[in-house]
């Protein structure tokens, strides 16, 4: 079963298991709207772009930056203030209720870890754009938060006070270039949470026919890359492999965000606030497209989001997106999890009845060295394991099979919320849990400790933003590494 | 280590079951009380607390149409204080009970198993602490089963009669407690049922007038109030159509009383169709929690030799885990973050009774067969096929 389970998870690049992405709530109709950002308002962002860098070449401060920020809004006839480490601009279209608010953000750092630049001036120059129009049935918050995540994240903690307004929706833009060449859509949230469907739907379709860009999903390439192309044979035949690496790829990305509970882009940390957004990273290049393309694609999908009425709920949460036209429903990917789930239960089954104390004792052993490694905060404690004297017999047999039911029960069940993490979970149980101790011991070389080696800033993720994986270590890893060193 | 007495052994079980929930209280949050897996609209202890204060005020709280307590209970905590000390005294309460009709029926042990396994089920703990009042029922009906183990006949009809007040399906827990009892017993114990029923009644009639009978048995058997719980009725009756809702209403009252006589029928033993029974009221009753089922896994923590003869218990258990974690995940992840909608928690709520109405022929095939490992003389394996027939 847990080769069938795998063999499921390698077939999702296949494309017959894709369908064709469609919008789901009526009310967007994508892409219908004539656009009116044009040259003007390129220009206007070139001048704020001119005025930002300068800022950043003098190495200003957050307040000097803020201060010319919010000169910038209010000279718009915007009303700005600020957070301790965000800006933000309200803006309030003469015809909205002010019931809900669209939140569009650009924060000083880009993803690439270079200043945001061209991101920041498209917002200036969008909210000077929104305040000369009318037709606007929602209110707008511009968001300038100061670092990649935590300027966004420490604002909308205190949003409700700011402003009138519950944010449905958010856009969050990503320019760190001089032009770019492909629009990239980054959707995953913190704790994997993603957004409702039709988010990343509505920028892809808007993107390619209103805005004339390639889109991408990430920053991941939609063509394969030379050596795949290269490969001799049949036309139809290296067309499919091409497909299916391209959709391998798209995934992998995916589920190296997803696993780890990290988000994507700044707009993951709007998740927990049950605000669907993404983020539009422009790829940089020296590409044809610039400010006009940006804007024009930016006003098309805000104007399709300005057309809801109720909070987005139509199309699907739970998904996978191997290319940006196609997605994977939850019916052809779940069945893959609880395979892997069942064959780890199924494997705990045989139980001595009733179970040994002494097992139950170990188990509750190995979750308080989980707990003591929590105190200390490193994974390294679980080498106290190797201390433990081994249990015999029975209690041996309890501990093994109490271990296969409680995790053979956890994998499908996160499969539910964070299937790239249910997959990673499963993995591990099921190489932690292998029958025969000589190829435990190796597997055991994949000590949790490795993760915070690679990823140092999983625990200040934890911290600031709420990143579970960092407790989920200790809670799950840990003493399953123990575990699997007394069995 | 010296070798605890049985009675030693009780002791630190009941002791440890109290000294847990102690602990618990006292760090954990009320977050529990809402949870709708561990209280349903009839058990749900914010609910009694409202009950209550309007009644301390002079008001009849059954005015308001979402009071559905039985006035036992504004009888007993106008008086007395609700403090969680009355929660761990009744899952004692219950855990001695359990003890002693193991205790009476087969073991020498003193019956801390059974305790053990009552105290510390965590369907049982968690409504502990989330005061649900199915905790405080289950004790009394606890102790019914149990007078009627030592033949405490006067008990039983007492305490039989308390539980039926407040939650109707216990009813069906008497023709099962009558088997197997003289004609001069059964009248003492239906005679008991029915005047401490009818003085019940009528003590209710006296304060209330007939206010009180629409809330309290009109909600159990017409299911007016569909907030979300362990059951699958609540989700059938939120898309019904009048029209119909008496019929399915019929249909699904009687899929829980159609057992009785069947079951009082076939299996001689009264406790095992009892338990049986039990089983089947906790899965299909309109109002279950997550306690129904924990009390009915109590009980059958005192028939070792039903539980032997179960086929697959493991399978059952790691399906209840499973539905464990599913069923808040699923209820939060339809109320919280709203990603999910209504059916993901039926869903996992159907999966739920599904494993549990599995668990109950499980227990009934149990029952069968041990019946029949009676029957037959294993020393003698020839003689079986023809013994058989007989059956």
């Amino acid at each position: 079963m847990v080769i069938l389970g795998y063999l499921w998870v390698l077939a999702l690049p296949y494309d017959g298991l894709w369908k064709g992405t469609y919008i789901d709530e009526h009310s967007l109709q994508p892409a219908q709207v004539t656009m009116y950002w044009d040259w003007p308002n390129v220009h206007k962002a070139d001048q704020f772009l001119e005025r930002l860098e300068e800022l950043v070449r003098s190495n200003s401060t957050f307040d000097e930056r803020s201060a010319y920020l919010i000169q910038a809004f209010s000279e718009a006839g915007l009303s700005a203030g600020n957070t301790t480490s965000a800006v933000y601009a309200s803006v309030m279209p003469p015809r909205s209720a002010g019931t809900e608010t669209i939140l569009i953000s650009a924060n000083w750092v880009s993803r690439d870890g270079g200043p945001n630049l061209r991101g920041v001036a498209t917002l200036l120059a969008m909210g000077d754009f929104l305040r000369g129009q009318n037709h606007w049935a929602f209110n707008f918050v511009l968001v300038i938060g100061d670092s990649y995540l935590t300027g966004l994240s420490s604002f909308l903690a205190s949003y409700h006070t700011l402003f009138p307004g519950v944010i449905w929706t958010g856009l969050n833009i990503d320019y760190p270039g001089h032009s770019f060449s492909h629009l990239g859509v980054f959707y995953e949230g913190l704790n994997g949470r993603l957004p409702n469907q039709d988010v990343p739907n509505t920028i892809a379709h808007v993107g390619k026919w209103a805005g004339g860009v390639e889109m991408r999903l990430h920053d991941v390439p939609e063509e394969a890359p030379e050596w795949v192309r290269s490969i001799p044979g049949r036309e139809d035949v290296r067309g499919m492999v091409e497909r299916y690496v391209v959709g391998a790829r798209h995934l992998w990305t995916h589920a190296g965000y997803m696993a780890l509970g990290r988000a994507s882009g700044a707009h993951g940390v709007m998740a927990k606030y049950r605000i669907d957004s993404s983020t539009l990273y422009c790829t940089p290049a020296s590409g044809p497209h610039g400010f006009h393309t940006l804007g024009r694609t930016l006003e098309s999908t805000l104007r399709s989001l300005n057309n809801l009425l109720e909070r987005l709920h139509a199309s699907y949460f739970f998904y996978l997106l191997p290319s940006p036209g196609h997605f994977i429903p939850v019916g052809n990917y779940l069945p893959s999890s609880i395979l892997l789930g069942a064959s780890v239960v199924i494997g705990g089954l045989a139980c001595p009845q009733p179970p040994s104390p002494a097992g139950m004792l170990y188990l509750l052993l190995s979750m308080g060295i989980g707990g003591l490694a929590w105190i200390a905060q490193t994974p390294l404690v679980s080498i106290l394991a190797f201390l433990l004297p081994r249990p015999e017999g029975r209690a041996r047999e309890t501990v093994r099979c109490l271990a296969h039911i409680g995790y053979g029960a956890m994998i499908p069940t996160l499969a539910m919320l964070n299937y790239p993490q249910s997959l990673l979970l499963a993995t591990v149980t099921i190489a932690y849990l292998v029958p025969y101790r000589s190829v435990r011991l190796v597997a055991l070389a994949a000590h949790p400790a490795l993760v915070q080696w690679a990823l140092p800033g999983l625990r200040a993720e934890w911290e600031v933003l709420g990143n579970a994986f960092w407790p989920g270590v200790f809670a799950v890893w840990v003493p399953l590494w123990v575990i699997a060193v007394i069995i | 280590m010296q070798q605890l007495t049985p009675t030693h052994k009780l002791a630190v079980c009941l002791a440890a079951g109290v000294a847990v929930r102690l602990a618990c209280f006292a760090i954990w949050p009320e977050s529990l009380q809402r949870r709708p897996e561990l209280t349903s609209p009839l058990t749900s202890f914010r609910s009694l607390q409202e009950g209550v204060f309007l009644f301390g005020k002079g008001d009849n709280p059954y005015t308001g149409g979402v009071f559905y307590y039985s006035p036992i209970y504004l009888a007993i905590f106008s008086h007395l204080q609700a403090s969680p000390l009355l929660w761990v005294i009744a899952d004692l309460m219950g855990a001695l009970a359990l003890s002693r009709i193991d205790t009476t029926r087969c073991s020498d042990d003193k019956g801390y198993k059974a305790a053990a396994l009552y105290l510390f089920n965590p369907y049982i703990l968690l409504s502990c602490l989330a005061r649900s009042t199915a905790g405080l029922e289950n004790a009394v009906l606890l102790w019914a089963i149990c007078g009627r183990t030592t033949n405490d006949l006067l008990l039983s009809g007492t305490c039989l009669a308390f539980v039926s007040h407040t939650s109707i399906y216990p009813i069906l827990l008497l023709p099962p407690l009558l088997k197997g009892l003289s004609s001069r017993q059964r009248a003492i114990l239906a005679g008991a049922f029915a005047v401490v029923f009818g003085t019940i009644a009528a003590g209710n009639t006296l304060v209330f007038g007939s206010s009180w009978i629409r809330p309290t048995w009109g909600t159990i058997l017409t299911v007016s109030d569909l907030t979300p719980n362990v059951g699958m009725w609540w989700y059938f009756f939120t898309e019904m159509f009048d029209h119909f809702r008496q019929f399915f209403l019929g249909v699904f009252q009687l899929h829980t009383a159609i057992y009785v006589l069947p079951v009082c029928l076939r299996i001689e033993d009264p406790l095992h169709a009892t338990l049986i029974l039990l089983g089947v009221i906790s899965t299909w009753k309109s109002y279950p929690t997550l306690a129904d089922l924990g009390v009915w896994a109590g009980l059958l923590g005192c028939f070792p030799e039903i539980t032997a003869n179960l086929r697959h218990p493991l399978f059952t258990l790691a399906t209840y885990l499973h539905t464990f974690i599913l069923l808040p995940l699923l209820h939060s992840l339809w109320l919280l973050t709203g990603t999910g909608n209504a059916n993901f928690f039926y869903a996992a709520t159907m999966v739920h009774g599904l494993n549990s109405a599995l668990a109950v022929v499980d227990v009934v095939t149990a029952v069968m067969r041990f019946r029949l490992k009676k029957v037959v003389q294993w020393k003698d394996t020839y003689k079986a096929v023809q013994i058989t027939a007989i059956e």
